[in-house]
């Protein structure tokens, strides 16, 4: 189809103080030859918006270039007939508001960013969805709180599910207990345990379809279009599904693996779970194992292998509050009996401060900080706990009848779970600790695969009521999940997305890089090793373009020509002008924000950098920096999101795939007599908009120390 | 390794509820009340110990705990705690345990710790007096001429003599069981007996006489007036008491003294003092509960003693200028009742406080153990301006 573009610069919100509008239209009417170029004061308004629609529907405009403020802003404003593909020009945020007005500088920039923007939309087209037959069914995987809590939640907001339990009864540890923590205001009193009317609840709907002792054997396809395998009693049962919630729970750590505490030795030395079966046992009289006497003293000792680098190096916020729990199970069965916890810090997350301050009071619970160096078993099988580094000043020893080890949790993703027939594997990538997650910080149930969402334990240790909060909000993400994919639409961060990346097989030479590159395992290979693209699976980050050497990857609205044609109609000072020209390829989940973010308080910085907004960092090909060396650009910037272990990129790793791409073209850069130096990678968060001057002088000085590049003459 | 087997004592934790120490279990540990204290050491600050002392019930502990006696409850603690704790009131409740637990015969000790027994304690003295009138034949008839207190005193002397050897004693004993008991409690140290005693207790009584400590409360600063003019007011009168003693036992002087006299005008003004003191205590503790805290029972006897014996010494005085010689020596009777409850009961009561903490801060001294530290005045003028 013929595009016919039309540009429409806004002179409102102090453009036109800054810029000469008038010089920046004739970039388009005579540069780039566009028939329809409008200047209006206020193009947001309705008089702004029918002027273009008016463009549309009378002159057969189909491509729209907009001039005006950022494209985080009245985007709902500027959006019209689907058919017509819309570009934003940033001149309010990132020239107007951040550079000096009517400077020679400040209208070369505006006009770059006018060319960038039309040669964009002449190369750029509106996106295609990949639309296929969805099965908006949900599969939740673990019938413990978390999953019963997620099954009913979808049900009840009209969903099919699935729901499949290893073992042969539902409920899951809450079972096990004899009271659960309170679970409504003001948090002071324990609760019966309520886990069968949940179970009674699930069976009312006839939505739920329940497979108990079963296993996924198998999960095949893309989100929307699950292939699920069910193992029951040796047979394999197939199911079709959309998305995944998986709250397959915790184990508690092996106290065994801990030395000194004396676990698996001292029959009276037991866990945070056995304590639970002696409460359900003895029906709230708490009786020792060893000799089923009554117990009139014992010690909690909390953080049992937990906040230790051997052992569990992080805290599982609920063991404080098992063991101020249990602590009233004991001086409820004995009102003289006394209880000790050792702790290291109390934590008790949230309105259970409230259980907290209610159990200190109690005269019979003493609670000290301190580091246990000892347990030894008495003639009578009690049990003498030796306390270094306690409040009361002094090394101390207690005597009990019974020592409970408040052990944390284990996520319980060491086992084949998911058994997904991808390329990259058949479980979720882990983070550091074996929680499955995405992104910790802004995203949470998100895993590294698309529509697979974690709820409760299995996601992070939890108490039952955050279990609950967890599976709705996992619910409500598998739901969003399948509802984006019917319409071909990518889910978070890019949601609303409706491009996808096309392959030119022709090229490909099968390197693999991209299957093996993809944050979200979406791309598998054929038998020779050519990737089979899943787009229902794809996030649309373009890590997958940035890997390609063939450039074979591109999307509808973004592709390496686009990015490269923008580069291209930069206007480069010759040499003799002293000008550098610096292009930053900035993220535009966070670097560019933070941009935005910089105009809007009128923070300004050096005028000769271009940005250009990417996907993500890992969507950078080499080839851009290539044209842009070439093309006598003197310096390059890769701003993204931090990277490493506590990463904050929005695709996990494409900042941090970014940076090592660099790192190996440095070599290249050298072998053609240009300092490595010239590009960077940088990592800036959404917050520190105000570091962006330091940033730019600090590396425009580093430029400005190289001297032009020497490839501009050419 | 010798062991150290903890043994708490959930009985003594209820008892320290009761005592003024109600909210001892909210402390959560944060050591704010030791910073904020102006008189607590750097080095091994309090009351934050003292708190998880009285949370676990290690009664020996706190019962040997020299630093209890430190403080002068002037509520800084109390008032910054963010848990509501009152450490300041624990302490409190700390020292009116001690009164008890080291009270000569005990079961006084508990007597004086409970309303019931009131009656009774009262009972004691006018019934003693009573029947030493009668046995003199005092009660048929008001005796003839100018209204003179002494030929009633010369009736009741031999009670108070008795009682006041008997009051020595008891104290005697408790003081000694105190002393020991921190001598053993308490680790000694390097510096243990380098002061020696005289130097300890003469450093002891200057604190004492000058409030010097005292002084440095910040958050209840009107609670230091007022127990500055009750503490130099009762010293004027024990003095005039004794002069009066002495005077007419042994010089046969002329009573009662006129008004012009010295002496006289010394015990005018430690009545005023006193009553002028406890007036303020009590505005204290009804209306600044936050800075004061709660008052119990046993902080209100002690008051409610001292405020009687001012306000009927001072109106005995009156009745005798006025000429109505039954209301006077009636009132006089009253006046010597409410005496005879301070002074006979004394080991017992809140008022033994006065010797405790004077042992307690003699044998801080003795042993070496730390001093408030110097920077203490500098930080309270923070406390202040966050407050």
């Amino acid at each position: 189809m013929d595009k016919k573009l039309g540009v429409y610069i806004c002179s409102g919100c102090d453009i036109a103080d800054s810029v000469d509008v008038e010089k920046l239209t004739k970039v388009g009417t005579e540069e780039q030859k566009i028939p329809v170029c409008r200047i209006h004061p206020n193009l947001c308004n309705q008089e702004g918006v029918g002027i273009i629609k008016k463009d549309i529907q009378e002159q057969g405009v189909n491509a729209v270039v907009i001039g005006a403020c950022s494209p985080r802003v009245h985007f709902d404003t500027f959006s019209f007939d689907p058919s017509v593909y819309v570009e934003r020009v940033n001149l309010r945020e990132h020239v107007a508001w951040s550079h000096v007005p009517k400077e020679e500088d400040t209208q070369m920039l505006a006009e770059d960013y006018v060319r960038m923007g039309i040669v964009k939309a002449k190369k750029a087209n509106v996106p295609k969805p990949y639309i296929e037959n969805i099965n908006k069914t949900l599969l939740v995987i673990g019938g413990g709180i978390s999953g019963i809590t997620s099954a009913i939640e979808a049900a009840k907001a009209g969903y099919k599910v699935i729901l499949v339990e290893k073992t042969p009864v539902l409920g899951g540890w809450m079972r096990r207990w004899y009271k659960q923590l309170p679970q409504k205001p003001p948090y002071k009193e324990l609760q019966d345990v309520d886990i069968e009317n949940k179970i009674s609840d699930l069976k009312k709907y006839p939505g739920i379809k329940l497979y108990t002792s079963s296993e996924i054997e198998k999960i095949s396809g893309q989100p929307g279009m699950f292939d699920v395998s069910i193992k029951q009693d040796g047979k394999t049962v197939t199911e079709k599904a959309g998305s995944v919630v998986i709250a397959t729970g915790w184990k508690p750590y092996d106290a065994s693996k801990i030395d000194g505490l004396g676990f698996g030795k001292y029959s009276n030395v037991i866990n945070n779970v056995i304590m639970e079966d002696i409460a359900v046992q003895g029906k709230g009289s708490i009786k020792r194992p060893s000799d089923n006497k009554e117990v009139k003293s014992v010690v909690f000792v909390q953080c049992a292998g937990s906040r230790d680098k051997n052992h569990l190096p992080y805290c599982s916020s609920v063991c404080c509050l098992a063991s101020l729990k249990q602590a009233s199970y004991v001086r409820s069965s004995n009102p003289d009996a006394k209880v000790y916890i050792v702790y290291k810090d109390m934590r008790t997350p949230g309105q259970y401060e409230n259980f907290y301050k209610d159990k200190q009071a109690d005269d019979g619970i003493f609670l000290t900080k301190g580091d246990i160096s000892g347990i030894t078993e008495n003639a009578d099988k009690s049990l003498r706990v030796n306390v270094k580094n306690t409040l009361i000043g002094e090394d101390i020893d207690i005597d009990a009848d019974m020592v409970v080890l408040a052990t944390g949790m284990v996520p319980a993703t060491d086992a084949s779970i998911l058994n997904l027939q991808y390329r990259q594997g058949k479980e979720l990538p882990m983070l550091k600790y074996g929680f499955p997650d995405s992104n910790f910080i802004c995203f949470p149930y998100e895993t590294q695969r698309t529509a697979i969402y974690a709820a409760g334990c299995v996601r992070q240790p939890a108490e039952s009521k955050t279990c609950k909060d967890d599976a709705t909000g996992a619910a409500l993400k598998a739901i969003q999940a399948v509802e984006l994919e019917s319409v071909g639409s990518a889910v978070h961060p890019r949601a609303g997305d409706l491009s996808y990346p096309i392959f030119f097989m022709q090229k490909c030479t099968s390197c693999k890089r991209c299957t093996e590159e993809c944050p979200f395992g979406a791309i598998d290979e054929d038998e020779k090793g050519a990737p089979k693209p899943n787009p229902n699976r794809c996030r649309r980050c373009g890590v997958c373009m940035g890997a390609c050497p063939e450039r074979i990857v591109s999307f509808d609205n973004y592709s390496v020509d686009i990015v490269s044609s923008m580069i291209k109609s930069i206007e480069v000072p010759g040499e003799e002008d002293e000008k550098l020209r610096i292009i930053a390829l900035a993220c535009e989940n966070d670097a560019y924000p933070a941009f935005d973010i910089a105009g809007v308080n009128r923070t300004l910085y050096n005028p000769n950098m271009r940005i250009i907004p990417v996907r993500c960092l890992g969507s950078v090909n080499i080839v851009w920096i290539a044209d842009a060396l070439s093309k006598g650009i003197d310096g390059i910037m890769l701003i993204g999101c931090k990277y490493g272990d506590d990463y904050q990129c929005h695709f996990i790793k494409g900042s941090e795939l970014a940076n090592k791409r660099m790192e190996n073209l440095k070599e290249v850069l050298q072998r053609l007599v240009l300092e490595p130096e010239r590009v960077k990678v940088m990592q800036l968060e959404i917050s520190d908009y105000d570091r962006i001057p330091e940033l730019m002088n600090d590396f425009m000085a580093k430029v400005n120390e190289l001297g032009p590049n020497p490839y501009k003459s050419f | 390794m010798a062991n150290n087997i903890i043994e708490t004592d959930i009985d003594f934790i209820k008892d320290i509820k009761k005592l003024g120490g109600s909210s001892l279990k909210n402390c959560f540990q944060c050591a704010t009340c030791s910073v904020v204290c102006s008189l607590s050491s750097d080095d091994k600050p309090f009351p934050r110990k003292e708190m998880i002392w009285a949370q676990w019930g290690l009664k020996d502990k706190l019962l040997s705990d020299p630093d209890v006696w430190r403080c002068y409850q002037c509520g800084d603690c109390t008032v910054y705690c963010p848990r509501g704790a009152k450490p300041g009131e624990v302490m409190g409740a700390v020292r009116n345990y001690s009164f008890m637990h080291y009270a000569v015969p005990g079961f006084m000790g508990k007597a004086l710790g409970s309303a019931k027994y009131l009656p009774l304690l009262l009972a004691v003295p006018v019934i003693l007096f009573l029947v030493v009138l009668q046995l003199m034949g005092a009660l048929s008839a008001v005796p003839a001429g100018p209204i003179a207190f002494t030929r009633f005193d010369n009736y009741v002397d031999a009670i108070f003599i008795i009682v006041s050897v008997l009051v020595i004693i008891a104290i005697a004993t408790g003081i000694s069981r105190f002393w020991k008991n921190m001598d053993k409690n308490n680790p000694h140290n390097g510096n243990y007996g380098r002061a020696g005693i005289v130097n300890s207790i003469i450093a002891a009584a200057s604190e004492v006489l000058t409030h010097r400590n005292f002084k440095k409360c910040d958050a209840n600063n009107m609670r230091y007036t007022g127990h500055l003019a009750i503490f130099y007011g009762f010293i004027a009168l024990f003095i005039v008491t004794a002069i009066v003693f002495i005077g007419d036992r042994v010089f046969q002087m002329e009573l009662p003294m006129s008004q012009m006299n010295p002496v006289k005008i010394l015990g005018n003004l430690g009545a005023v003092a006193l009553i002028l003191g406890c007036a303020i205590a009590v505005y204290n503790r009804v209306s600044r509960k936050k800075q004061s805290g709660e008052s119990y029972y046993y902080d209100w006897l002690f008051l409610g003693i001292l405020s009687l014996i001012g306000v009927t010494g001072l109106l005995s005085e009156l009745i005798r200028l006025s000429g109505n010689a039954p209301a006077a020596y009636w009132t006089y009777f009253i006046h010597l009742t409410f005496v005879f409850f301070l002074i006979g009961y004394f080991p017992y009561s809140k008022f033994a406080h006065l010797i405790y903490r004077f042992v307690a801060i003699v044998y801080a001294r003795y042993a070496g153990l730390s001093e408030p530290a110097e920077e203490a005045v500098s930080g309270n003028i923070e406390t202040k301006s966050i407050a």
